[in-house]
């Protein structure tokens, strides 16, 4: 698929009207307006947001119990996804569609596992996120089914299939529902790479990030699987196709001494991220990649995972560089996905603040948590 | 990936391996008192069951979080039921010396001074009985003596008799 010079006007029309949308996005001040408030102030001022308002107060008028605002919030973000998809044109919509196949990942794992832990249909039909190819309607039909046989089966034009065809075994070996979705993930991301490589506008800068949020999602990982004590099938939880080769990653999960660890931690470009996110948190420019080594060295030497707060700034630095990205392709699928991101993450926090408040969690806390 | 409510749900379903919580018991002063030993805690990634690529940190860090309250909460029980225990140990060994203090040791008491009281009595008895018979023995002496003697008056006991 070889695409013409010009831009055509409808993609120059999508990208800015995505471009326009996210600038009204909660900023960070807002974040912090709404942790000023009260539980139910907090709810009435997200409600009384025009983006937000026909989920929350149309479809739950009167209710008040957070289960249901949250999936408010979960069908806004799923109609948000379903507009931007409707409204892309040509190849926009072919690398939209297939950047959204992951909640079809995110819905047929949900279903699969809670016909598989009996949870009931309600339950999985409330979780679900219909963002993707797989509509509300198909999605429903998939609860319904009898048992994991009859959603397997309805699964047979899903082009995914043949990686979740293993989950209608009646006896499955432990921990196959995990390698299941770990395929279904690797898959995800190469068909993307595949597709960002064909020629598409925009493509190779897609792909670009797509190598970007790979390395950082495969690093992250990897601290996991050392914290979680598994560092056997290293392979096996990471994606390929990122800058960094998978049998870099698994030859650092073998490292124990310190100077190998920041030797190989030196030749990814990890570490400029980790130490620009550092450069941010503490808001002080004089860190530098050494300490940073040192911070990572001394989690990964005590197996645990990166501190939370360390992991959100990261985010935020591949936030950044999407818009970097986006703002230099700004025709391509590029500020469609970097408008979805943030979208997502808007949901995330909004999740968060209204939670943490539900709890009782101290502002300081819930802010480690918000994105923004 | 999995996000909200369900995500935490299935999360938590897809646990391999169930702990198991294995009971013994210790002896301390005569009291059995249990222990609780809960095996399977905590999990490596694969016994979690979950998939790395379709969850975030997030879901590692409410996980550990839940391994820590299933070892507090089984360290909570044990020290509970050793408390439960103990006390009624201690309210049944305190009903004990209550019942031993205002009842067995007065009943007890109460026998002692009636045996000593007796006893008392059984001395004077036998102090008198001792005197009594000491004066007895001396008046027959005295008769005795006087018998034995020349002139002595006709009508004694031994009147008439005399010593060879």
């Amino acid at each position: 698929m070889v695409e013409t010079l010009v831009t055509p006007g409808s993609y120059q029309y999508v990208c800015t009207r995505l471009q326009v949308r996210k600038t009204r996005l909660y900023p960070p001040e807002n974040y912090a307006r709404l942790l000023q408030m009260s539980l139910p102030q907090m709810v009435r001022a997200i409600g009384e947001d025009e983006r937000y308002r026909r989920e929350v107060y149309n479809r739950y008028p009167t209710s008040t119990d957070l289960d249901q605002f949250e999936r408010a919030l979960t069908a806004n973000l799923a109609r948000e996804y379903r507009e931007v998809l409707e409204m892309t044109p040509g190849s926009l919509r072919t690398l939209t569609a297939d950047y959204l196949h992951r909640w079809d990942i995110v819905n047929v794992m949900a279903i699969l596992r809670g016909k598989r832990h009996g949870l009931s249909r309600r339950q999985i039909l409330e979780g679900m996120i219909p963002a993707g190819d797989l509509g509300r309607e198909r999605l429903e039909a998939l609860i319904a089914a009898p048992d994991l046989d009859s959603v397997v089966e309805g699964l047979k034009d899903w082009p995914l299939y043949p990686e979740a065809r293993t989950c209608a075994c009646r006896v499955l070996p432990p921990g196959e529902f995990a390698r299941v979705e770990d395929r279904l993930y690797r898959k995800y991301y190469l068909a993307m790479l595949t597709v960002s490589k064909s020629g598409v506008r925009g493509g190779e800068a897609f792909a670009c990030y797509l190598r970007f949020e790979i390395d950082i999602l495969n690093m992250r990982n990897l601290f996991r699987l050392r914290a979680g004590s598994r560092l056997s099938d290293v392979a096996g939880s990471m994606v390929p196709g990122g800058n960094i080769p998978v049998e870099e990653f698994a030859r650092i999960a073998g490292i124990e001494d310190r100077a190998a660890f920041v030797d190989e931690f030196e030749t990814t470009n990890i570490l400029p991220v980790a130490t620009r996110a550092m450069q941010a948190l503490r808001r002080d420019a004089s860190i530098g990649p050494e300490q940073v080594a040192d911070l990572l060295w001394s989690r990964w030497e005590e197996r645990r995972t990166t501190v939370h707060v360390v992991e959100v700034a990261v985010t935020r630095v591949r936030l950044e560089e999407l818009d970097r990205l986006a703002t230099r392709h700004p025709f391509t699928v590029l500020p469609v996905v970097a408008y979805l991101e943030h979208k997502r993450i808007e949901i995330g926090n909004l999740r968060a603040c209204v939670r943490g408040r539900q709890f009782g969690v101290p502002n300081e806390r819930i802010r480690r948590y918000l994105v923004a | 990936m999995m996000v909200g409510e369900l995500g935490i749900a299935i999360a938590a379903e897809s646990i391999e391996a169930a702990p198991v919580l294995v009971r013994t018991e210790r002896n301390v002063f005569g009291v059995l008192l249990p222990v609780f030993r809960v095996e399977r805690v905590a999990r490596s990634m694969d016994e979690r069951g979950y998939s790395l690529l379709g969850t975030t940190p997030v879901i590692d860090d409410v996980v550990t979080a839940h391994e820590d309250l299933v070892r507090s909460t089984v360290a909570a029980a044990e020290a509970e039921a050793t408390i439960r225990l103990l006390v009624a140990e201690i309210i049944r060994t305190r009903r004990r010396v209550r019942a031993l203090e205002h009842r067995v040791l007065p009943d007890l008491r109460g026998a002692r001074d009636a045996i000593e009281l007796r006893r008392e009595e059984l001395d004077i008895e036998e102090h008198a009985r001792l005197f009594l018979s000491k004066k007895i023995r001396a008046r027959r002496a005295e008769e005795k003596t006087r018998t034995e003697a020349p002139g002595g008056p006709a009508g004694s006991p031994s009147g008439g008799r005399r010593g060879p």
